[in-house]
């Protein structure tokens, strides 16, 4: 069982509390769903449930207390109400340990001190159920979102925590993989597990949960019950900045010819200002991971890179930015471009944008970018654009994600770069962000660059994207990859 | 992680072999470093630096890391070329200087080579087993695993912040040589930012799944001497042999 | 609902020598010390071009450790964090060839910056410099072989064909008083690296809420 009681809590260095006066119980057996835009407090409140919060962001301000199982979360260490939680958080593959399912699936077994055999056992048997729908022998970075999802569920759960706390389990899923979340859920939610769940999309729940608790401000809103919820229209979520069902991107597909290119169609007009690829091929560690004979991507428009995980859309987004050497020529507008001309044309916008802020105030930020651009630009105008003029004097890592992502496009604008490239750039934002990023998106289309945008998000593919480009790895049969298993020494 | 992944291959492509099983154990690829650096590093070490190469080059073989397999002879024979042949050529001060830095190098390379085998072939996991299994401080072996999981992640988080520079025309010889504290501020920052980042969620999912807590952890695959060990040693012991039997380009004086 | 198979009396562990450090000091520690390491190789690496860059890079290597230190030092929870971290890197580098001496030397300096800190309760910025100062000698100890282990190192079979001058020649060039100003540029790039980091800290780390 959860009690919350009255908790406030101020994360270290914010100006704000992210809870404020929040009450909740979860009763053994309960499946609830905490929902609320991003900023509502519900990954928060999440983690308030196995004692991250306070114990892991330290110096924050916690008043109030939460107990777990009989357990005071300020009283205990960490471990200790790891023994009776599971936790997955949001991005699966930036919490696995080890690189294997096995290891994984034994690692918090092991470091809790089970007996040797009751791991062996277990491990095996989650194994044995892991492998219907994921390759075990292969390292957990080759798989896809939805196989990494499945093995963190495995590994958060072999300890038989009687309660499991996800956080935006469904972000980066396709439908497919989504549909496999939701029998997992079900499975252990018939083995009696509390489950609880932060999340933005909602349907593909309706049929598991006995209630939603929508957050807003750092406490609850509202709260519905499972016969409630299923009668509440989209339009209503649409209100409250929650995504509903999902949408599938209805978008048509950009011709392209190359075995790496999922459906092949002749390549035609090509119109001035496209960028034009041709007999794109590169190898990486003796493998073909990218082969795509020709294909044109228009100005003004977004094209979406979609395919599984290996596909080579990451490949792809590197030779056309030139920061990966390949065979094949890169036009624009007829002229052949180098890879230095291409570095110097190119900009992408990364998933973790912390990577591409250099400076120390957002104004600098701009400035920098300023000083390559091919005309004259209007910083100013740009930032209040993007509604970043109010903070030009901040450090660029002290904002939010969502203000250090549109910072970057900023920067992009300014530069003037012809070719954008989106890698994720919705990962786990709520529907109102959304929005946001594909006006963003839009907009730099909007002002004659070729835009491309990676990405898993179908919610956001459906409002931003013009046209796809389905990707598919080029090798049809694989490298003995699995062979290497049995390798001496 | 890597907004795009590929960066981190150069540095993270080594596989690790998955099963543990039919491997060496940790043990005794730890005990082969410390064996290997201190031999050649010894004085008198440069009798056993020709074995600690062939050494090197064979295990990289072995676990197909042929970039390294390459690499590590090549760069033994450059350090032979320039620290030994080039003196007997071109008498120069300079050259007296750049060979006595060849015959530390030369050295580092068979040692670094071992080193690098035991880090690419051995898992977090199986690292801390190993450590445990000699008793070592609960501070001392989970700080060890926890670095050897970490490296992939900062070595991706540093190449992602240089492919970002680049893309903003912020590397080249050109702008390091006019602002040198700047660039290395514009580098340092955000690598240190995003891998503090990017290690964020990883420890928060760790602790909570016991790692570094005060109990006492059980290995599933506990580390075990066995036949590809016992191979090690015969190895070991044939080219430590024929380092003090045959004759040896670096030690002997060339006509 | 209880745990059920699961031996909660596995408890707290025999106190041993370890200090008790949380769970969270552990792999703060690990990440800090896997980023001195990045960043070293990542510079050394243009050292490889040759043994006379190395020599020039060294002091580069100091100077941007130096934010890494200093910002680990604002995060530093008990006493006995920056042993620890010196550990581990002296460590890390053993298990991947290097001297035992170096080893050893790290440790020592680790030691003596820990003193430092404790001596200033861990808030000093001097402190902090001057500890980094200490620590900075670390990028010395690769160079210990030459001045324990000279002999070897001059009496190369080469050096000998080359004739007498050129073996007094290398003699003169790695004497004890050229090693010592090598010793002492170190340890200026490394008070030096500690006014860096300090610098960088309170432009970035601290206005980013990350120290």
């Amino acid at each position: 069982m959860i009690q919350i009681t009255g908790v406030s809590w101020t994360y270290p260095h914010a100006e704000a509390p992210a809870l404020h006066d929040l009450d909740l119980r979860i009763a053994p057996g309960e499946f609830v769903v905490l929902c609320g835009a991003s900023g509502s407090g519900k990954s928060t409140a999440l983690r308030l449930m196995n004692g991250l919060v306070p114990q892991f962001h330290e110096d924050g301000i916690l008043t109030g207390t939460v107990t777990v199982e009989g357990m005071v979360t300020t009283d205990v260490e960490l471990d200790a109400l790891g023994l009776v939680t599971g936790t997955v958080l949001q991005h699966p593959r930036r919490q696995f340990f080890t690189d294997t399912a096995r290891e994984e699936t034994a690692f918090a077994m092991e470091n809790f001190g089970f007996p040797r055999d009751a791991i062996r056992a277990r491990v095996e048997a989650t194994l044995a159920d892991l492998a219907a729908h994921v390759p075990i022998e292969q390292r957990l970075r080759h798989l896809s979102g939805g196989q990494q999802q499945q093995v963190a569920i495995a590994a958060a759960t072999a300890h038989d925590p009687r309660i499991l706390l996800l956080d935006e389990p469904s972000s980066n899923l396709s439908a497919d993989a989504v549909r496999r979340l939701t029998a997992t859920l079900a499975d252990l939610k018939a083995q009696g597990v509390t489950i609880v769940i932060a999340e933005h999309r909602l349907r593909y729940l309706q049929d598991l949960i006995d209630r939603v608790v929508v957050m807003r401000d750092g406490t609850v809103d509202l709260e519905w019950t499972a016969a409630q919820f299923r009668a509440v229209p989209d339009a209503v979520l649409a209100q409250e900045g929650l995504r509903g069902q999902i949408r599938s991107p209805d978008v048509p597909a950009l011709p392209a010819a190359g075995r790496s290119a999922a459906e092949q169609a002749p390549v035609e007009d090509v119109p001035s200002g496209t960028l034009l690829l041709d007999g794109i091929r590169c190898r990486l560690g003796g493998r073909v991971v990218l082969d795509l004979e020709r294909v044109a991507f228009p100005a003004g428009e977004v094209t979406a890179i979609r395919g599984v995980n290996g596909a080579g859309k990451s490949t792809l987004a590197r030779i056309i930015t030139g920061l990966q050497t390949s065979a094949g020529t890169i036009r624009i507008d007829g002229r052949v471009l180098s890879r230095r001309a291409r570095q110097r044309a190119s900009a992408i916008v990364m998933q973790d944008v912390q990577r591409q802020l250099f400076t120390d105030s957002v104004q600098a930020e701009i400035d920098l970018a300023a000083v390559d651009a091919p005309t004259a630009p209007d910083p100013a105008a740009v930032l209040a654009a993007l509604d970043l003029d109010h903070l030009a004097e901040r450090h660029p890592l002290s904002l939010s994600g969502g203000q250090q992502q549109r910072l970057v496009v900023a920067g992009v604008r300014v530069a003037g770069r012809r070719i954008v490239i989106f890698d994720e750039p919705s990962s786990g934002v709520d529907r109102r962000h959304l929005q946001s990023i594909c006006d963003q998106i839009r907009q730099v289309a909007a002002a004659g660059s070729v835009v491309l945008l990676i990405s898993h998000d179908d919610d956001l593919l459906a409002l931003a994207a013009d046209r796809q480009l389905t990707l598919t790895p080029p090798a049809t049969q694989r490298q003995p990859m699995l062979a290497d298993a049995s390798r001496n020494e | 992680m890597p907004a795009l992944p590929e960066t981190a291959a150069p540095i993270a492509a080594t596989p690790v072999s998955v099963a543990g099983r039919r491997a060496l154990d940790p043990r005794s690829k730890i005990l082969l470093v410390l064996l290997v650096s201190l031999a050649v590093m010894s004085p008198g070490g440069l009798m056993f630096v020709p074995a600690g190469i062939v050494l090197a080059t064979v295990l990289a073989v072995t676990e197909r890391a042929w970039s390294r397999a390459l690499l590590i002879p090549v760069a033994a024979i450059a350090m032979y070329l320039l620290g030994w042949v080039l003196p007997l050529i071109w008498a120069h001060p300079v050259v007296t200087i750049v060979a006595i830095g060849c015959g530390y190098v030369i050295r580092f390379v068979a040692a670094f080579g071992v080193g690098a085998h035991l880090i690419a072939t051995t898992s977090p996991t199986q690292l801390s087993a190993a450590l445990r299994a000699w008793h070592l401080p609960r501070a001392i072996s989970v700080t060890l695993a926890v670095m050897l999981r970490f490296f992939p992640v900062v070595a991706a988080e540093s190449s992602a912040v240089l492919d970002a520079m680049r893309l903003r025309g912020l590397v080249g010889m050109a702008g390091l040589a006019r602002h040198p504290i700047l660039s290395m501020e514009r580098f340092t920052v955000p690598m240190i930012a995003a891998s503090l980042r990017a290690s964020e969620d990883l420890s928060a999912s760790a602790i909570l799944r016991g790692l570094g807590s005060r109990r006492v952890p059980v290995s599933l695959d506990p580390p075990r001497f066995g036949g590809p060990d016992l191979g090690l040693l015969l190895a070991v012991t044939v080219l430590a042999a024929a380092s003090l039997l045959l004759p040896n380009p670096l030690t002997m004086v060339i006509a | 609902m209880t745990d059920t198979t699961v031996p909660t009396e596995a408890g707290p562990a025999r106190t041993r020598l370890s200090v008790r450090f949380s769970a969270r000091d552990l792999v703060s520690v690990a990440i800090f010390a896997v980023l001195m390491i990045v960043v070293t190789y990542a510079i050394g690496m243009l050292g490889i071009l040759s043994p006379l860059v190395w020599l020039a890079v060294v002091p580069v290597s100091v100077l941007v450790n130096g934010i890494v230190f200093l910002l680990f030092v604002t995060r530093v929870k008990h006493a006995g964090m920056v042993t620890l971290l010196g550990v581990a890197v002296a460590l890390f580098y053993l298990l991947t060839g290097n001297t035992v001496f170096s080893t050893i030397g790290i440790i020592v300096l680790a030691v003596l910056a820990e003193v430092v800190l404790w001596a200033g309760r861990y808030r000093s910025r001097w402190a902090a410099i001057w500890a980094y100062t200490i620590f900075a000698l670390s990028f010395f100890t690769p160079f210990l072989p030459l001045v324990f282990d000279r002999e070897n190192y001059l009496r190369s079979p080469s050096f000998t064909t080359m004739g007498q001058e050129y073996v007094a020649g290398a003699d003169a060039l790695t004497t004890l008083p050229v090693l010592g100003v090598l010793a002492l540029a170190i340890a200026v790039a490394g008070f030096l690296g500690g006014l860096f980091g300090s610098a960088v800290l309170r432009k970035h780390f601290v206005r980013a809420g990350l120290a």
